[in-house]
């Protein structure tokens, strides 16, 4: 009878200890997960301020010392992708892509090589009713999402 | 002083046809009055258009083209490209520092748009600053919104407005976007000349003020143009009906016009500002409209508005009111600036005595000629020689306008036959263009001046009140003066004081102040009685 209750015993160690480790791992994944998530999104964030930053620093010239545009970030650092949406400000009519497309590709052009030494790089630009769509992949999270 | 209107490009030249044109017109009209007044305006005044572009100068007379980088461009034009611009005034640099060597003030012309006045602009306003001139860069700042430019244009114009900032010269900026009204559209060509009108207007009043140092202290000037920061130029209309005396309504509508001009870049409190008006109004009309212009200035900031007022009478309708605003950014050190005194003309005094002998003898011009100057002057009997001037006043009147005899006797040490009256300097150190004359005059005569303004005025030694602090005017220097007289509140018996100090600061140096004598005022009408003496230092 000793022997049988030791074997119980002993599996039902092992099982625990499996679930332990399986749960210990699994937090540990997502701990990651998270961590990297938020670092990625951190990164994102500085990334889109300094570009919206760049961008419209021309445009925040004397007299119009007021927000010339408007501005949205949309991020999923899963994927590593991020857009950032613009928009004039009351008044103005800059940007739109009917058309300023090209003042708009320019700027974005001049925006990144002001912004030298990020790890984004512009997939497209688009339109998303008033606002002109600037979509940008990490380029460490490129491979991945591939 | 001669005045340069020189546009750069396309642009620039567009805005100069209608200032050139408007300024024909004034010395036109100005002509049928007073002819003589109207050749010197128009001597004083030339125009050139500056381009590398030889076919967008076609309607300009050949005297008014400078063509540049002839080499570089081939005449064809920078390709709208602002670096080819720069090598092509390069090449031609001596010819246009030749140019601007024979004027004292530069008023530049350009626009950011695409290529020559993009270029040339800055550069041109460097070489105006390294000469010591007056330069008064006008630069006009495309819009991208409304498609006259790409956005990089527009980016390469803000880059010149940036230079301008940062080599702390001020200049005229203008927005091209601010033509635009979604609610009343027009043509481009109707809205340029919209927007040029205002400016060819505003230049047209400076002009009238600039060309002739008596109208302006030239001082004043180099503080106006001290810094960095940007300008505006203002004109407001202002035609009166018969009897010629402007309504209450009219002094506002102009005031109005001349402050509120949305077509420039312009977004701190106005600081120092020439304002010339313009009109043959009583000064009932003219205290009205500083009196409105201070209330628009003062409600953005009341202490930092420091109008410097001048009065054209002469220029021609349309009448009203001219001003220059600076943006104050801080105090800064007067502008450097050759005014060019020394350039006057030494008395030629054999010439005078030779046209004298000519008068009173027709006796050939070789033998005079051949008489040494003493020998001439020995011949001439004393009581014979013609009194002149009967007074100071009238002295210095002909000095102002040049008169050969007058500026003979202001070159000269000898004491003069008529008695120099201290309240007569007086009354004239509160007139702007005595200042201008008193510089022309010899180290003697400028310390007999000075000595007539100590001996006359024993100066009540009022206390000042600086913030919490109470002061005696004598405690004061030269400086301490000039903040007290441009950032406090003076009562009336203390600011003629102050500003006589000032003035005779700024003329004769601040050593000069120390020499007055301070007396204890009385009582409080003391200030009131020295305050009627120095009536013409009331503003």
């Amino acid at each position: 009878m000793q022997p049988h209750v030791d074997s119980v015993v002993l599996s039902l160690a092992f099982v625990c200890a499996s679930v332990l480790l399986i749960v210990w791992l699994a937090c540990r994944a997502i701990d990651e997960y998270f961590l990297l998530r938020d670092a990625t999104l951190e990164e994102m964030r500085r990334f889109a301020e300094a570009f919206i930053r760049e961008f419209e620093r021309p445009l925040r010239q004397p007299p119009f010392l007021d927000a010339p545009i408007r501005t949205c970030i949309r991020a999923r650092p899963g994927r590593g992708r991020l857009k950032v949406l613009l928009a004039p400000h009351r008044g103005r009519r800059y940007p739109n892509l009917s058309d300023h497309r090209t003042n708009v590709m320019y700027d974005v052009t001049r925006v990144l090589t002001a912004l030298n030494g990020q790890p984004f790089t512009c997939r497209a630009i688009s339109t998303s009713g008033e606002w002109v769509v600037i979509a940008f992949q990490h380029q460490c999270q490129a491979g991945r999402t591939s | 002083m001669n005045i340069l209107l020189l546009s750069t490009g396309g642009g620039g030249g567009n805005i100069l046809r209608s200032v050139k044109t408007l300024f024909h017109r004034d010395v036109a009209i100005t002509g049928k009055t007073d002819e003589d007044y109207a050749k010197r305006l128009k001597a004083a005044v030339t125009t050139r258009f500056l381009d590398t572009n030889e076919f967008s100068l076609a309607d300009i007379p050949t005297d008014e083209r400078v063509i540049i980088g002839t080499r570089t461009t081939h005449g064809l034009g920078a390709r709208h490209n602002p670096e080819v611009a720069r090598e092509a005034l390069e090449e031609s640099r001596s010819e246009v520092a030749a140019l601007m060597a024979q004027h004292l003030v530069i008023v530049l012309i350009g626009t950011g748009g695409k290529g020559t006045g993009a270029g040339t602009l800055f550069p041109l306003a460097q070489m105006a600053r390294q000469q010591k001139k007056l330069v008064v860069p006008i630069f006009v700042r495309p819009s991208f919104e409304r498609h006259e430019v790409d956005k990089r244009r527009y980016d390469h114009a803000l880059k010149v407005a940036g230079q301008f900032e940062s080599a702390g010269i001020r200049f005229v900026e203008i927005l091209n976007d601010r033509g635009y009204d979604d609610s009343a559209p027009k043509p481009q060509g109707a809205v340029w000349e919209a927007m040029n009108r205002p400016i060819a207007r505003g230049l047209r009043g400076l002009i009238h003020v600039l060309w002739d140092l008596s109208q302006v202290d030239p001082s004043d000037l180099s503080a106006l143009f001290a810094g960095n920061g940007r300008l505006r130029i203002g004109f407001g209309e202002m035609t009166p009906h018969n009897p010629a005396e402007p309504t209450s309504e009219q002094v506002e509508e102009a005031v109005r016009q001349c402050w509120h001009n949305p077509y420039y870049a312009f977004s701190k409190p106005a600081g120092t500002s020439l304002v010339c008006i313009q009109g043959d109004w009583s000064n009932i009309a003219d205290a009205k409209i500083k009196s409105r212009l201070a209330a628009w200035a003062m409600s953005e900031n009341d202490n930092l508005y420091n109008p410097l007022y001048t009065r054209t009478d002469r220029s021609p309708h349309p009448w009203g009111v001219t001003a220059l605003f600076s943006e104050y950014t801080g105090v800064h050190p007067p502008l450097s600036i050759d005014w060019g005194f020394e350039r006057i003309p030494p008395p030629d005094l054999r010439q005078d005595v030779e046209i004298i002998e000519r008068v009173e003898e027709p006796a050939p011009t070789s033998s005079l000629e051949s008489v040494p100057i003493g020998a001439l002057q020995d011949t001439c009997p004393e009581e014979e020689a013609p009194l002149a001037f009967s007074s100071f006043r009238e002295f210095a009147l002909a000095v102002n306008r040049s008169d050969p005899a007058a500026l003979t006797l202001a070159g000269d040490a000898a004491a003069p036959r008529f008695s120099v009256d201290g309240s007569d300097v007086m009354k004239l150190l509160g007139t702007m263009w005595f200042r201008s004359v008193v510089q022309q005059l010899s180290r003697e005569w400028r310390e007999r001046i000075l000595e007539a303004v100590l001996t006359n005025a024993a100066i009540p030694n009022h206390l000042v009140k600086i913030g919490k602090q109470s002061i005696h005017l004598n405690e004061l220097n030269y400086d301490q003066l000039r903040t007290v007289r441009a950032q406090f509140h003076l009562p009336g018996a203390v600011r003629p004081l102050v500003e006589l100090l000032v003035t005779v600061g700024r003329l004769w140096g601040p050593a000069a102040i120390e020499r007055f004598s301070f007396a204890e005022p009385h009582d409080e009408n003391e200030g009131m009685k020295s305050g009627g003496m120095l009536h013409a230092f009331r503003s």
